[in-house]
């Protein structure tokens, strides 16, 4: 079956999809990308429906090929960051930062997928308000009809990406 | 400043060697001394492992500024105080991050080193404590306005961590982040009080004395916290009512250590400099400490509270960034040192609040 999509997933949305028992089935119906900081410094456990902690360990799925994982140097890292005023950039995780300059650079048509105001509001003073998907509408297309909690939906996603287009306009960012 | 030269900086600053940092991050030596050496550079994953390990940013790493001068300094350093201060300075980073992010950088600034020479004496400190008390507004009884006082008006940061030798205080006055102290927070309340105004002095002094500390200077930083936290007017004043003969006997040091909030044994040393003035009787105030301290059992009662580990504006701070989307779940976790899977819920939890409410917050 083709893969439907090209996502980049930060670390909100990793830990959520294991929650919600969704992860496999995402996985296997989208061509997802993660960033290495995510998978070696971020997405590294959720809690079960007892509210236990359980290892998330993505390396695994690296190596079967299930994900695709992606290493920024520090240089090009350098060259995202010099986009901003200084100290903006120290907004971002890691991961955040690692996944959004892969999405600049990258010849391929990535979309982001994140659980954070701050990403949606780069993307959208970097005007690419377009590249950002929530997780809502991952589900969607995937044909799940799970609830999501509110930063997880189209309207979030579409709310913090109009204030980061604002941010852009007035030099905020 | 390149990325190489940077990494080597902090690493030093952290004091450690390439065999630590190969311990703490599982990267071995001869990586890390390339990218010191600006052989090969690290991939961001690898970055972010120095920039925890060596408590830095990620974009102080990548910085092309000069490097900053980084001075703390200690009355009575610390057990592994490369560790401390490059903690204690990550602290005030993000402290003054967290200001910048919601707009809240306070432009008021203490009169550093104002009308004070180098060769200065008693009634010099005692004046420099009374302007700065005026100044402040800190009324009659000092000790339960200064930190709100200094962090919320002033903005100096004051943070509190388990400090070894319990005596371990540091100051940071730098022209990136403004003005800290760190205080052992092991210390009752009424200790950390007299620690906080101890370093206020340094702070007030800093270029003065070009951020150095002697001996001498830490007896004038004691003088000016005595007079900063007792002033005379208001100490005898709250002796007499407690007492009125000038012996005092041993449980009214208690009583008024407890009514301006300072250790019992600052207000006898208080109490015979106000008496005795330029005939201090050292060995009679030895004999009377030594009672305090015998009796201090029955008549030490005041109730203590550990302070926090972060500032109540520092927390408010980093809520209201997290809540205007001006910095990222994982940074929020990071500067409040708490999970990620923590710090989510903090946003699940803003579930009932309208867009239009969120529209007026952004």
């Amino acid at each position: 079956m083709k893969k439907l999509k090209l996502l980049l997933l930060d670390a909100n949305v990793v830990i959520t999809l294991h929650e919600l028992g969704l992860w496999d089935k995402v996985a296997d119906r989208c061509d997802l990308h993660i960033a290495g900081t995510v998978i070696d410094h971020e997405a590294l456990f959720f809690r079960n429906k007892s509210g236990d902690r359980q290892p998330i360990d993505l390396s695994h799925e690296v190596t079967s090929g299930k994900i695709t994982r992606f290493d920024l140097d520090a240089s090009q890292i350098s060259v995202f960051r010099g986009r901003f005023r200084p100290g903006y950039f120290d907004v971002l995780d890691p991961g955040e930062s690692e996944s959004l300059a892969y999405l600049l650079i990258s010849k391929l048509e990535f979309n982001i997928c994140s659980g954070d105001k701050i990403v949606y509001r780069v993307l959208g003073a970097l005007l690419m308000s377009d590249r950002g998907v929530s997780l809502e509408e991952i589900l969607h297309m995937i044909g799940e009809s799970r609830q999501v909690s509110h930063e997880y939906t189209k309207t979030y996603r579409e709310h913090w990406s109009n204030a980061g287009f604002r941010d852009g306009i007035q030099g905020m960012a | 400043m390149a990325i190489s030269t940077r990494l080597k900086y902090a690493r030093e600053r952290a004091g450690f060697t390439l065999a630590k940092v190969r311990e703490i991050t599982g990267i071995v030596e001869s990586s890390v001394s390339d990218f010191e050496n600006g052989h090969r550079e690290p991939k961001l994953s690898q970055l972010q492992s120095l920039a925890k390990a060596y408590n830095r940013s990620i974009e102080f790493l990548l910085s092309d500024d000069e490097l900053p001068m980084e001075t703390v300094l200690w009355c009575e350093k610390v057990d592994d105080h490369a560790r401390i201060e490059t903690q204690f300075l990550e602290f005030c980073g993000h402290y003054h991050n967290l200001e910048i992010w919601n707009d809240a950088v306070i432009n008021f600034h203490l009169p550093i080193g104002v009308e004070l020479s180098k060769s200065y004496e008693y009634n010099d400190v005692e004046m420099l404590a009374k302007s700065i008390r005026n100044w402040l507004g800190l009324g009659d009884r000092p000790g339960v306005e200064l930190q709100r006082v200094l962090e919320e008006v002033c903005g100096v940061k004051v943070f509190y961590r388990n400090l070894q030798p319990m005596n371990a205080t540091a100051s940071i006055y730098s022209e990136d982040s403004g003005m800290a102290v760190l205080i052992n927070a092991e210390k009752p309340r009424w200790q950390r009080n007299y620690d906080l105004a101890h370093g206020l002095f340094h702070l007030l002094t800093w270029r003065t004395f070009n951020a150095t500390s002697t001996a001498e200077q830490e007896t004038l930083a004691n003088i000016f916290a005595d007079c900063l936290l007792m002033p005379a007017e208001a100490f005898c004043a709250a002796v007499k009512l407690s007492n009125g003969s000038v012996n005092m006997p041993i449980n009214i040091y208690f009583e008024v250590a407890r009514q301006f909030d300072v250790p019992v044994d600052v207000v006898v040393r208080r109490w015979y400099s106000l008496k005795y003035a330029d005939c201090i009787d050292n060995g009679q105030i030895d004999v009377v400490i030594q009672e305090i301290r015998r009796m201090s059992g029955i008549l030490e009662q005041r109730e203590d509270n550990r302070p926090s580990k972060w500032p109540d504006r520092y927390r408010a701070l980093a809520i209201e960034a997290l809540r205007n989307g001006r910095i990222s779940t994982g940074r929020f976790a990071q500067y409040l040192d708490i999970s990620r899977r923590t710090a989510m819920e903090y946003v699940a939890m803003e579930d009932g609040e309208s867009e239009e409410a969120q529209a007026a917050i952004a």
